[in-house]
Order: C-alpha cells, then structure tokens, then sequence
C-alpha cells in the first residue's frame, strides 16, 4: 500500500540548473533511503515535499490528497527536518520546543508538555533544555531539530542529512528511533552515507542530476550485482589506462596504493578478485551508469 | 592591489538593488528641494544658498543611506559566512580596512553628488546659469565632511559589533540624538527656534557635527542678493568646526583600526553541562493528536507567536536604550510645551500635554526598523523550514507580527502617557484626566498602527529587506508631506487627519466625529491591502514570480474573500460619506483652487468696486446654534442708507463662501442675476434709492461648520466654546477686498498686479444699532455685542437677546458655551467674566486689569461709552484674545489654564486683559482709516497702554523684562525676507506694530513725557472719534509734534517714520576714590544708529542708569558722536552702571549695555 506517489516531478531553477528532472516514486510505511551526491536535487525534493516549494509541473500524493493543493492537510501530519537550520536566539530548548509544539497543533497543554519533555528526554536534551538552542553545539542542534520533527504525530516524516554532525553513539540512537517509528509511518531519509541506508531502510533510491537513476530493495539491488565487481590493486600510474579502458565505477586508496573496482560480467583482466558487492558498490555503479547515460 | 581591491569593492556596491535604489530617491529629493520655499519667491533654485541648504539637509539623510550599505555591504563576510575564507587569504588587515571604509564614503557621498545632479536638472527651469562652483562647494565643505563622520561612525560600529542590528541601532540613534541636540540646543536649522541675538554662539557652532547651526544662524540674516551670489565662506569657527569633525572621524578610524581583529568573531559558548547519557527507550509519547483547524487552533498559535515577538523585541538592550532616548526626548518636548511666549507658565493640563503628543511621528522610524526586523526574522535566524513546515497559516503569523507592532505603539503611547503624568506631579498638578490620556490609544495609536500595517504591506512586498525599509521611508515621507506636494484632500492622505484641536473647554469636539468617520475608511484600506499582501507573503516559502502572482488571484479561502468584500464594501461607502461631507455640504476646496477662486473673484469683480453701494445703518438678526450638528441659522435685516450723493439702482450683495443656503431679499427690488459660485446677488430697485433714503435687506442664511470643513477658529460650532465672528459671515454689500489674495508670489502667479497698499478713501465712520436674538441648547450661555435685554428658557433652548445702547461699528462676534458668569458693577459700569467652571485662578486678576485699564483710559483717552464691558473665555485655537465693542473673548490656554504665580514675571493674564480694554478706545472709540500704518493707532497704542497700566500697577522694574522681551522678540521675527516698513506705513509685519510699536511709543513717551503723550492721544480721539473722520498715522504724527521741541519731533520722526535700531555699548574706563568720599567714573559709550541698514549719525538721548544695591539712579545724556566718553563723579561707589537701563531702545545684543566696576 503506497502512501506517498510522486509523480513526474519536475523543477528547475532561474539559472537554468535542472534540480528535479521527472522524479516519480511510490513509497510505502517504513524507511526510504534517499541517497544521492552532492547537487543531486535531494534537498529540492526534500523542500517541495515538505510544502515549501512548488514545482514546475509533476503531482504529490499523500493519502491519496494532492499535498500541494491541500496543504494545510499535509503540514499537519508532517515531521521536517531540513539539512541546515538555525533559531531564534535567546530562547530555551524548551520553550522553542514548546511554541513549535503549539504550530503543529498541541493545543491540549498537558498533552502538550508532556510530549516535549518526553522527546527532550529522548533526544538526550533534558539536562540543557533551559539553555538557548542557539548556544548549543552542531549535534546538540541535530538532536533538537529531530525532536521538533517528532512533535504531534507526523505521518510523514522527512530528514534531510540527519546524521549529519553525529557522533557514532548519536547516530545509533537516532536510528534506532527512526526505525521504531518508521513502522507505522512514512520515513524518508535523504543521505550521502550509504551505510545510513543499508543499515535501516528496506526500500532505497538514488538520485543524481535531478534523476531516479535506480529504486528497489537495498538486498536485491546488491544481489544483482554479485559477481560483476572486480577489484585489483594498481599504482597511480597505472590508473589512467585502466580508467579508460575499463568501467571503473570507484578508486580507493590504501596504503598508498589504489584499489580499482570495475564492473564487468567477466574477469577482465589478470589480477582482478571478485569483490563482493555492497550498497556502496550499488551506489557508485548506478552513479556511474547515470552518467553514462 | 588598493586600487584593484577598491575597485572591485565599489562595483561591489554600485550591483546592489539597495544602492540603485537609494541613488534614483536621493536624486528625486534633489529634485524635489527645488520645489520648496526656501528664504521666498527671490532666491534662485540654483543659487549657492538653496544648493547648500539641500546638501546639508540631505546629508543628515545620508544617515540612512550610510546604514543600509553599512548593513548590507560591509557586513557582507558575516552575513554569508565568508570571513573564515576571506581571513586566511593574502588580503592585508590594513587594506581590507581601507578598502571597506572607503568603498562605504565613496557610495554615501555618490548619493549626496546624486542629489546635486538632481538639484541641478530640477532647477534647469530658474534664471540664473549654472555654475559648478556652487555645487562643488557645498559638496566639499559640508558634504564630505558630514558623510566622512557619519560613515565612519557607522563603519566603527560595525566593525566592532560585526552585527547589522547594531548598525541600525547607531545610525537610528545618530540620527535620534543630532535631533534632540538641535531641538534642545535650539540650534537655528529648526524652524522654531528662537533667534539668538549676534547669531548661535561659537560653541554650538563648534558642537554641531553636521555643522548646519554655523551656516543656518548665520546665513538668516543674508539678503536675497547674498543668499543667490555668495557661497558660505570656509573660515573662523566655522573653519575650525570642520577640521574638529573631520579629525574626530579620523581619530575614531584609528582607534576602531586599533581594537579591529582581523579574526572571526566567535560567540563565547557557556559550557553545556556533561550529559548523562540515556539509553533509548520507547517512544511512550509519540502519537499525540493534533488539532490544526478551528478557531482555537489560530488563536492559540497566534498567541505563541506574539509571545515570541514580544520576547524578541522587549527582551532586547538596543530596544531598552530606544525607549529611553524615547523618554528623554520626549520629556524635553513636553515639557516645552508648557511654556509659552514671555516665558508664560501653562498649568499642565491633560488635554493639552495630550494634543502635544498625539502626533508621535518618530514612532514611524522605529515602525519601519521593527516591521523589517519582524518580519524577516525567521528568515535570518534560518528557521523558515521550521515554522512554515508546521501547518500554522501564514495569516496567523503574519497577524501576530501585525500585533506585535500595535503593541510596541502602545508601548510607546504608554511611555509618553507616564512623562506627561510624571510632568504633571512634578508641577504639583494632581488631577490627570484618565479618560483623555487613555483615548490617546485611540486618538494616537490608531493612525500609527494604521501606518505600521501599510509599512509591514509594503515590506511583505518587497522581497529585499534593507529595500523595504528604504521604500517605506520613502512612502512615509510622502505621505507626511503630501500636502507640500499638493496632495491636500484627507481622502488621498493614507492614515491622515485634520488636526484635531484640544479645548479644555470642548476636549477634541466636533472633529471627533469626522475622526471616527476617516479612520473607518482607512482601516477598511487597510484590510484592502493587507489581504493581498497576505497571498503575496512568502513566509517561509520559495515560490517564484509567477508562482506568487498566480497565488494573489487563487485560492483565496471563503472567510478572506468575505473579508475583501466587506473592507471594500466599508471602505467605499465611507469614501462616498466623507466626500459627501467633505466636498459637497463642506463646500471643500484645496489650497489651489482656493486661490484660483480669489483671484477669480478680484478679476471679474474688482472692476466694479467703484460701484456707489448703500452703507448698512442697522442690523437685527436671530441666530439659532446647533452645536450637535456643528451648524447655525441666521434670519436677519439690514437697514441700508444711501450715503453717496447720486441715487442707486442696483443692489450688489455678497455672502462668504463658507456659508450655504443662502436666501437675500430686498423688499422692492428685482433680484437680477446671482453668481452661485461666488454668492454674488443683483437686485434692480423699482425706484431708485435717492441720497439719505434708506431701505431694508431681509436675508436668511444657514451654515455647516461640522468636523468635515477645514476648521476656522473664528468661525467653529462646538459643543462648548462656540465662536463665530458673524460679521464676516453675514451678507456684505459690494466688492469685498478681504477676499483677495494677499501673498505677492501667489498673485504674481495667478497674474495678479502687485496689491496697492494705498489708504482708503473712505475715512468715514459706519456705524449699526444692533439687536439680535441668540439661541443656543438651554445648558449654555451666549455672549455677544450689545446690552443684554433679556434672556428666557423655551423647550430645550436658551434665547439671549443683545441690543447696543449706542452705535458701534459693524462688529459682532459671538461665543457660547457653559459659562459661570461673575459680575460686579464698576464706576458705572456692569463687569462681567464669563468662563468655565474651573478656571478661577486668574478670574480676580483679569477683573482687576479690566477696572485698571478702564480707569487709566477714563483718565487719559476720553471717557467708556458703553454700559458694560464683558470677557468670555473661549477655546485656545491661536492668538490670545481678541476686542469687540464692550465685549473681550480671551483665549483659555494663555490667561485662564496659565500659571503667573511667579510674581517676578509678566502676570500675562493682567496684561492681556489690559490690552484687549484699551482696544475699547483704540479700535472701537477711534478708528483708524483702513491703510497703511493703521494698526499703529490700534495695536501699538493698545501695546503702549498696556505697558503704562503695568508700569502703574507693578512698578517699573517689572516693565522691564516685558519690555526687554518685546525687544527680544522683535529681532528674532525681522528677518522675513521682506523689506521691514516703519510704523507710519506698517502692513502685515506683526512684530512691527506689536513689539516694536509698544517699544516705539514708550521711547516717545520717555521723550515727550507721559501727560504730554497722553494729552495727544486724547486730543486725536477727541477729533477723530465718532462723528469725526477717522484717523490716519499721520493725524497721530501731527498730534505729537504739536508743541514739540526739535529733539522731541526726531524722536517721533525716527521712531515712528523710520527703521532704526541701535547698538550701545558701554565700557568702564576707570573708576576712582576722590578725595572727600565721592567717586569719578570714566565710562565709553559708543553709539551705533542705522537706519534700514544704512548708518546714521547718532543724535540722540540715553539714559545712563547706576544701581548702588538699592536704588537706581538714571541720568539722561545727549550723545552726537559713535564714541563719547563720560566723567561722572558720583556719591557712592556704584555696584552696577548701565545704559538704557529700562531697555526700551531697539538693540539687538543688549549684553554690552552693563558694567561693573
């Protein structure tokens, strides 16, 4: 049962940038992995789902409501939060929390009180919540901006580069959160860490110049990679020429050294293992692909 | 590299939207300077004088500009985060300094270079060729100076702060403080400064920064010759004013130079606690419902978000510090306005510290930087996504900021309520009207919060902030001087209104009325524009052109759409109602087709002036008052007699224009032809009117003086202090001079010949019986001309009928209101004071001045004819009280709600009152011949009484100051521009026949004597009174000179037929012991006579005064030469010796008048 079909998206920008480039995708409950480099059109889509931009042409769907002919309605189920944000200074974690609390429609003040020290508690904020929020540190921040997103109970919840700024023990808990959520809802993580994906998401997509380049199930996309990646170790020197007659989908040095991985049906040279794939191989094979095309 | 970098820096600014903006409006000012009136019709639009009153002008405007590049551009590293890379590359700390600072002068003084461009292309139309001198001075010696310290302030400020808030906050408060600085220091550049003799003096030349008190105080005196040829010379103080502020910027450069880290400005970061860590644990509540519809919804949001405004704004130190600067100033305004002319005390009544403040207009900056701050301040925070991903609507956000700037307006309408309370305790007055200052909310707060919706519009608009703020300061001022441009009609002035006068007697009145009716219009346009601008606000989101602009005509939800409707179902009909009152039962016309229409009526009708028109002989008329509707009704008759010699056969009537419904019917005659637009009436007699016939004119008139017509204090119906002045507002016969117009550039521009000053040729007395029926709503009372003959009560009104005991002339004013009446029967005749309850304190005073003055004219004028003699208190509009035949209408403010407790001042109260009976004789008892020099035989003969019945009454030492204030006054209003005539031929200069009149009269009468004064004055009444002819200047002049010596008549003739003024000044040579206990004195006296400005040898008597701690002894001594030195052998060694010591001579700067030994 799809939720959320987007449909032919499209925008570009004055300068002639194509962000999004006819994006369609239907995602259900659960986590959705986003993942995509820099430029690739990841927070317009973020933006526009979340009702702040409207795109050239193209439809969104949630619930079968046009969210950009109602949004109001979406707003109301929607947990935001955006790659980078800042706040009014001088206000405490908890008030802001508070006063974001009565935005999203917690008019019941106990209710309302309750959820926000519950999430304050949650993201690890309870100790500082009577500091301002623009005093505290990069993740501190992260923390408090997922803690707004979690206000109310949003159905659809976006996070644009939320690990971002984490520490490895903060990330794990935030993770652990999204998911225990991301049962009953709409989650959708946009990210350049592929890791973030492949630990959590069952379902995944990777954009790239404004494009869905591939979509599927993380386990299935790297299954039907087996055996098409090759590695082998070379020198510097001799990278050009591989470069050029192989499809080289990612370089990575090691002890001065470079790992070359190819894709390819067969061996395709002497000296070449077979490497099995991960995600990140998923990913840099469908970017490398995408630009091919 | 400097030059490459300053290169890049000034195309930097020049690619700023802001920049270009700036650049169009400031050529626009420069434009529009060229259409203002600056020292009269004669001063070139192009002459040095006009180019360097805009370039300093605008240089105080540079302010602003300087701000918003300061804001925009200097700060461009902190604002996108650039520093971090900026501050690790080869740039030196010393170039990025200069560079910085001076790409910031160069722009700021681009504007001022944009202004002369435009001064120059507006003044393209003058005579007079262009010179580049002229504009190159100015620009050089107050335009780069001014722009080099105000932008170095502003640099310094945010160099060190780094914050572009607290640029504003210093360029707002540079501005605040240069203000008040020149309001308090009544620097000369404020129009209503008082004139200081010998011009300001060096050290506020020194301190002024912008150095505009140097070039207004001296160049006041500059003739139009000057003011068009001579540039302002760079030298003296002046001189010296310039390099102290230019040094100062520099000064303040290096020391900013100095603390300038070439770092990035890190916020010091408080220590989080250590957190303890939690392990995650089920999100227990999460899930929470949600309520985003409904009423309760928006309010409760609306709440939240006022209460984070209200946190941002109050919780903020710059906001703190404006509030107190707020108070400061305002402190200092109010309590100024308690103090009047001759230094008079006013009681701090309520109503009036109100009127004082109700026009808040600095309020509007402050409405403009919060508006911006407002509503970009999700925005600057980076916090959009946040709030307008909730499903809060946009109007609600919106709305609340609406609400945050109606609270600040309260604030500050709060803050002055507190300085008027504070000011009225500190006065010992312990009766502050609540109700009157809470309407202030209303009365104040309603148009400013009208203005903040307009300016928060125009910033919803307009997607650059810094340009917002530029455009409504444009707007604003637009507004604000939009009568200058010659947009006068309330309908067309957004949030404007008449001003509403405050009477204590009447409180705001009538005007109440079409207040209500005006703001009601304007908050329906309001809501017009809002509504809109509501669709085209961003909020938080990035919608394109087109997007918005789809988004204004889409998806307007019901209740804004019933919004829209009825804002423009209100708005439209309270447009047609006020145009109703306004134009069409107010009969309004602007400011222009006011003078159209007289110069019209002087063209078509002039020609027929010498047309013989019978003289009115008696005059009966019943007047009802209808203060609730703000109109009355006149029925009436004239008894016409033909005075000429030839018979008359055409009746040519008159009305003014201000009345309507106009009936006029002569009992025999034809009416002929009428001209409605000029309510001029013909009527053809059957039979001619032979000469001494006479006949009757019945005429009935109806008229609306409700809050919608432009208010005339001589002709208002309120509620309580009615006043009319009927006799200009009844039917006249034939040409009406009065009505042409009197301003030389406007006659000149309607091609009118010059107006001849030329004495009338008519010096016969026309004097009316009078009777007359007033009515009025029963509470009140009515005075008016005439004995009282009886008054009765019928249903709800009160009838008053007046009849004159004797002929007086055509002048019958009348006031009504809810008078208590004291009376007491004096030497024959029946005084009476008719004032408002609650206004004893001067009452015993003012009676006491009326026996006063009735004695001493008794005594030397000729006798009172009159039974009675009467004041009534009315309204305080303007003036201070005004003479009618046995009656005074004396104004509340300045002799019944002010303080003369302070026995060593002028008791003004006294003095008026004086004055205002004198007028008995002098205006009433003897007429002067309308003409030249006829308010010398009125108004400077009332003065001269007045200071004879002080100088009675309180001695001479407290003439003194009177008199010395007269003096004052006289030098401080000279300067006009307009060649100042001598008081034989005196029209239209006030303080000629005032000040100096009563100044000139006393000199005469130290010369002649006061009994051989007086016997003139009374020989002239007894010649010239009715049935005499009436009187002319030169009838007075001939009158003194009888009997006169040589010296005497020079005194006359100098006083009277000249401008003189003098400069003495006295100086201690020596003062020495003589041997048996007397002392010698060897004093220089030099003595500088001029007359119109050319010097005159001096032949003339002073007193020398010597005051030896107790008395004061005064000798009189000739001088003929400029420097006279006196030896004086005295008794006692004196404690002071000084000329002129009652200060009666006309002297400029009597600071050098005294010595002491």
């Amino acid at each position: 049962m799809y939720r959320l079909k987007i449909q032919q998206l499209t925008k570009s920008y004055g300068n002639g940038v194509k962000a999004l480039d006819n994006v369609s995708l239907n995602i259900s409950n659960g986590l959705f992995g986003l993942l995509g480099p820099n430029g690739a059109g990841k927070s317009t889509l973020m933006r526009t789902l979340a009702t702040l931009q409207l795109p050239d042409s193209g439809q969104i769907f949630f619930d079968g409501l046009d969210i950009h002919q109602q949004p109001q309605m979406l707003r109301s189920r929607l947990g935001y939060l955006p790659q980078d944000f800042g706040v009014y200074p001088k206000i405490s974690a908890l008030a802001l929390l508070d006063h974001l609390a009565v935005l999203k429609g917690l008019l019941h003040k106990k209710e309302r009180q309750e959820q926000v020290l519950a999430l304050l508690q949650q993201t690890n904020l309870y100790q500082v919540r009577k500091q301002a929020v623009s005093t505290f540190s990069g993740g501190m921040r992260q923390r408090f901006g997922i803690a707004q997103a979690l206000l109310g109970s949003p159905q659809l919840i976006i996070a644009d580069e939320p690990t971002a700024g984490l520490d490895p023990q903060e990330r794990n808990r935030f993770l652990d959160l999204l998911s225990e959520i991301g049962e009953q809802v709409v989650v959708l993580l946009s990210t350049h860490i592929v890791e973030d994906v492949h630990d959590l998401c069952p379902e995944m997509a990777v954009l790239a110049g404004g494009r869905v380049i591939i979509q599927g199930k993380p386990a299935a996309l790297t299954a039907a990679l087996e055996g098409k990646v090759w590695r082998k170790t070379v020198s510097s020197a001799s990278l050009q020429s591989y470069q050029s007659a192989l499809q080289v989908i990612s370089t990575r040095r090691t002890g001065g050294q470079i790992q070359v991985y190819v894709l390819a049906d067969q061996c395709p040279d002497s000296g070449f293992e077979p490497f099995y794939p991960g995600l990140e191989a998923v990913y840099f094979s469908a970017l490398k692909e995408g630009a091919i095309c | 590299m400097l030059s490459a970098l300053l290169k890049f820096e000034l195309q930097y600014h020049a690619r700023q939207l802001s920049f270009k903006i700036a650049a169009v409006l400031f050529f626009a000012l420069g434009v529009l300077f060229t259409y203002g009136s600056f020292g009269g019709a004669e001063v070139h639009k192009n002459s040095p004088y006009v180019i360097t009153v805009t370039v300093g002008l605008l240089s105080l405007c540079c302010i602003f500009a300087a701000t918003l590049f300061c804001a925009n551009v200097v700060l461009r590293d902190t604002a996108y985060r650039m520093e971090a890379v900026l501050f690790t590359t080869a740039v030196k700390r010393r170039y990025y300094f200069t560079v910085r600072f001076l790409g910031l002068l160069g722009v700021t003084f681009v504007m001022l270079c944009c202004a002369a461009l435009g001064i120059a292309v507006g003044a393209a139309r003058e005579p007079g060729a262009i010179q580049l001198l002229s504009f190159c001075q100015p620009l050089l010696v107050f335009g780069l100076p001014n722009v080099l310290f105000s932008s170095s302030l502003l640099f310094c400020t945010a160099v060190l702060t780094r914050s572009a808030r607290a640029i504003y906050v210093a360029g707002l408060l540079l501005y605040i403080l240069y203000l008040i600085a020149a309001i308090s220091g009544n620097s000369p550049m404020i129009a209503t400064s008082v004139l200081k003799p010998g011009g300001p003096d060096a050290l506020s030349v020194l301190t002024d920064p912008f150095g505009l008190s140097a070039f207004f105080g001296e160049t006041r005196s500059w003739s139009n010759v000057q003011r068009n040829t001579r540039l302002f010379p760079l030298q003296g103080i002046f001189l010296l004013n310039r390099l102290l502020w230019t040094g100062f910027a520099l000064a303040l450069l290096a020391v900013c130079y100095r603390f300038f880290a070439f770092r990035i400005h890190l916020q010091p970061v408080k220590k989080a606690p250590a957190t303890t860590q939690q392990k995650a644990v089920i999100l227990s509540r999460y899930n929470v419902p949600v309520h985003t519809q409904g009423t309760a919804y928006s309010l409760s949001v609306f709440y939240s978000q006022l209460k984070q405004e209200v946190l941002f704004v109050c919780k903020h130190i710059p906001f703190m510090a404006m509030l107190l600067l707020w108070i400061f100033l305002y402190t200092v305004e109010l309590k100024d306005s308690l103090t009047g002319p001759y230094g008079i005390h006013f009681y701090p009544v309520t109503g009036y510290l109100a009127e004082a403040m109700r026009t808040v207009r600095p309020a509007l900056l402050l409405l403009i930087f919060y508006a911006a701050e407002l509503l970009t301040r999700e925005k600057a925070a980076n916090m959009q996504a946040l709030v307008y991903s909730t499903p809060a609507p946009d109007a609600v956000i919106w709305a609340a900021k609406c609400a945050m700037l109606a609270i600040l307006v309260a604030i500050l309408i709060t803050a002055n309520i507190g300085i008027s309370v504070g000011l009225q305790l500190a006065n010992g007055y312990h009766q502050p009207q609540w109700a009157v200052y809470a309407s202030l909310y209303y009365y104040s707060g309603l148009p400013l919060f009208l203005f903040a919706i307009l300016i928060l519009v125009i910033q919803t608009l307009t997607p650059n902030k810094y340009l917002g703020m530029l455009l409504n300061l444009f707007v604003i001022a637009l507004i604000i001087f939009s009568r200058r441009l010659g947009i006068a009609h309330y309908l067309l002035r957004y949030a404007t209104v008449p001003d509403l006068l405050y009477a204590h007697m009447n409180g705001y009145g009538h005007y109440t009325d079409a207040f209500n009716w005006h703001m009601l219009y304007w908050c329906g346009f309001a809501i017009i524009l809002a509504l809109p601008a509501l669709r085209l606000w961003q909020g938080g989101q990035q919608l394109t052109a087109g997007q918005r602009w789809r988004a204004l005509f889409t998806q307007w939800p019901a209740k804004a759409r019933i919004g829209l409707a009825v804002s423009i179902t209100v708005w439209i009909s309270c447009g047609i109602y006020i145009f109703y009152q306004t134009n069409i039962r107010g009969h309004y016309k602007s400011d222009n087709t006011q003078l159209r229409w007289q110069a019209a009526y002087e063209r078509q009708y002039k020609p027929l002036a010498h047309l013989p028109q019978p003289v009115i002989t008696s005059v009966s008329t019943t007047v009802a008052l209808h203060p609730e509707a703000g109109s009355y009704t006149v029925t009436g008759s004239y008894r016409l007699q033909n005075i000429s010699r030839a018979a008359i056969s055409k009746i040519w009537v008159g009305v003014a224009a201000s009345v309507s419904n106009i009936q006029i019917t002569v009992p025999g005659a034809l009416q002929q032809k009428a001209n409605a637009a000029f309510h001029q009436y013909w009527f053809q007699l059957r039979t001619p009117l032979l000469p001494g016939d006479t006949l009757s004119l019945l005429f009935s008139l109806q008229t609306n003086r409700s809050g919608f017509t432009a208010f005339d204090s001589e002709h208002s119906v309120v509620r309580n202090g009615t006043y009319i002045e009927l006799e200009k507002f009844v039917p006249f016969l034939g040409y009406n001079p009065g009505f042409e117009i009197t301003d030389a550039y406007e006659r000149q521009r309607h091609g009118l010949p010059a107006q001849q000053t030329t004495s009338a040729a008519d010096t016969a007395y026309h004097l009316i019986d009078l009777e007359t029926t007033i009515s009025a709503p029963a509470d009140q009372y009515v005075v008016t001309t005439g004995t009282l003959q009886g008054s009765w009560v019928s249903g709800q009104r009160r009838y008053f009928h007046y009849k004159t005991s004797a002929p007086v002339n055509f002048m019958f004013a009348l006031s009504a209101a809810q008078y208590a009446v004291k009376e007491e029967k004096y030497k024959g005749v029946q005084l009476r004071i008719c004032y408002t309850t609650g206004h004893e304190q001067n009452i015993a005073m003012m009676l006491q001045a009326m026996k006063n003055a009735l004695d001493y004219c008794n005594r030397h004028f000729g006798p009172y004819t009159l039974p009675q003699l009467t004041l009534a208190e009315i309204p305080q509009y303007r003036g201070a009280a005004t003479a009618y035949p046995g009656v005074i209408f004396s104004a509340e403010r300045i002799n019944f709600l002010a303080s003369y407790r302070d026995t060593a001042q002028v008791n003004q109260a006294y003095a008026i009152t004086v004055h205002e009976t004198s007028h008995q004789w002098w205006a009433n008892k003897l007429s002067p011949a309308n003409g030249p020099g006829a308010a010398l035989l009125t108004e400077s003969l009332a003065k001269y009484t007045e200071a004879m019945v002080l100088e009675q009454h309180f001695g001479r030492k407290h003439v003194r100051a009177y008199l010395r204030a007269d003096n004052n006054l006289y030098f401080g209003m000279r300067n006009t521009g307009e060649p100042e005539l001598p008081l034989a031929l005196t029209v239209d200069q006030p303080f000629v026949y005032y000040q100096k009149g009563g100044l000139a009269l006393y000199a005469i009468r130290q010369a002649l004597g006061e009994a051989a004064l007086n016997t003139a004055l009374q020989r002239l009444v007894c010649k010239h009174a009715w049935p005499g002819r009436r009187a002319t200047p030169a009838d007075l002049i001939s009158e003194l000179q009888q009997g006169a010596t040589a010296a005497q008549r020079q005194v006359i003739e100098d006083n009277l037929q000249k401008v003189i003024v003098f400069a003495l000044q006295l100086k201690m040579i020596s003062c020495k012991p003589l041997p048996d206990g007397l002392y010698e004195l060897q004093l220089r006296v030099r003595v500088n006579k001029t007359n119109a400005g050319i010097s005159l040898p001096p032949n003339d008597n002073f007193d020398i005064g010597l005051f030896d701690g107790q008395q004061l002894t005064v000798q009189n001594y000739h001088f003929n030469k400029s420097t006279t030195v006196l030896t004086l052998t005295v008794k006692r060694r004196p404690q002071s010796v000084s000329i002129d010591p009652y200060g009666y001579v006309l002297e400029e700067d009597k600071t050098d008048n005294e010595v002491i030994p």
